[in-house]
């Protein structure tokens, strides 16, 4: 079985991300991967062996994201400025800065789906994670992808 | 979306801000549960100390009527429990939700432990304003019954104006408070929860 090392090394981006996708905030985000992995330093010795790892650190990292609910979580997505919209952005950081933001006009449970689909994960292991059916996760996935879709084309993206 | 795995090239490409190396959080997650572990030990220490000084005051007083004691200590374990209430030592009598589980089954339980937990503090509440008015009523008894007629009408007066001000004003006041604080935590949980 992977030692606590390894499974830092491997998933802590992949967590970063995800977590950057639900709050939009670095330090925020950076604050949810600790938290994510001190937990799974404190249940790795009774975790089984054959259920796999990854779906594991993805459920402890969505469930942290969730308990970070807060009155007016939106407006504390403060790390992209608010007078984007309109002007087409032009280098690779000021798109994944419009990506984040479209992102984060998203519900939580989407912010969180979509994450996981960009971060390639199958949709089983999705449906794994957050607990509904594949189809369900289907069907959800093509909605975000539309809804997020008609939010970068209000950006003037895509 | 056609350009969807435009997206994902884009999302991968998102720099990481630097995080904590493996050991650094190897460390850190070792030392958060050691202070956890000392806050409970603090917890404890602080209750066991507590209980020590009410049964030394008790022999030391030596007040003359046993319900002077009794006042002191129902006083004194009326704090008590409210310093416990505050602390996470509650937490741990409440079930407990798992970070494992699937997000719907873990928000299930949040909402149902924040439920209780909104049940718990609002008895706590009460029971402290009523232990700690029995607690100084018993206590001043003694030292009332030895106050001349005048003394001991305006001491039971203030005493009973002051305990219905507590009970009727700020008791209502605080759980009010803690209410919606509450409900407001159980509101957010149960939109997420409407969402899966």
């Amino acid at each position: 079985m992977a030692t606590f090392e390894e499974i830092y090394v491997q998933y802590s981006p992949k967590v970063y991300r995800l977590c950057m996708g639900y709050v939009n905030n670095h330090d925020l985000a950076k604050d949810l991967v600790q938290d994510t992995f001190v937990n799974v330093w404190k249940y790795l010795p009774g975790f089984r062996g054959d259920a796999d790892v990854g779906t594991w650190v993805f459920k402890i990292a969505t469930n942290i994201c969730l308990s970070h609910l807060k009155k007016d979580s939106r407006q504390a997505q403060t790390d992209l400025p608010t007078d984007l919209a309109d002007i087409p952005a032009e280098n690779t950081d000021e798109r994944i800065a419009l990506l984040y933001r479209s992102i984060a006009q998203l519900e939580e449970n989407e912010r969180l789906i979509i994450s996981m689909v960009l971060e390639d994960l199958p949709q089983k292991q999705i449906a794994e994670i957050i607990g509904i059916s594949e189809g369900n996760v289907r069907v959800r996935i093509h909605r975000i992808k539309e809804k997020l879709s008609s939010i970068m084309k209000y950006y003037g993206q895509f | 979306m056609d350009n969807f795995d435009d997206l994902k090239n884009l999302w991968q490409q998102m720099p990481v801000q630097p995080l904590l190396s493996a050991a650094e959080m190897n460390k850190k997650a070792a030392d958060y549960q050691n202070s956890m572990r000392r806050k409970s030990v603090f917890a404890i220490g602080c209750l066991l100390t507590t209980l020590v000084f009410i049964i030394l005051v008790g022999f030391w007083i030596e007040p003359q009527y046993v319900t002077t004691r009794i006042g002191i200590v129902i006083t004194i374990g009326a704090i008590v429990m409210a310093v416990v209430a505050q602390s996470r030592l509650i937490k741990t009598l409440l079930p407990q939700q798992s970070v494992e589980l699937d997000s719907r089954h873990y928000l299930e339980q949040m909402v149902a432990y924040q439920k209780s937990m909104r049940n718990v503090q609002t008895k706590i509440l009460s029971l402290y304003f009523v232990l700690l008015s029995l607690g100084i009523g018993l206590y001043m008894f003694e030292y009332v019954m030895k106050m001349p007629v005048t003394g001991r009408f305006l001491a039971v007066s203030l005493t009973a104006a002051w305990i219905a001000f507590n009970w009727f004003y700020i008791r209502p006041k605080q759980i009010a408070k803690q209410q919606s604080k509450a409900n407001q935590i159980i509101e957010q949980l149960e939109n997420v929860c409407r969402q899966l």
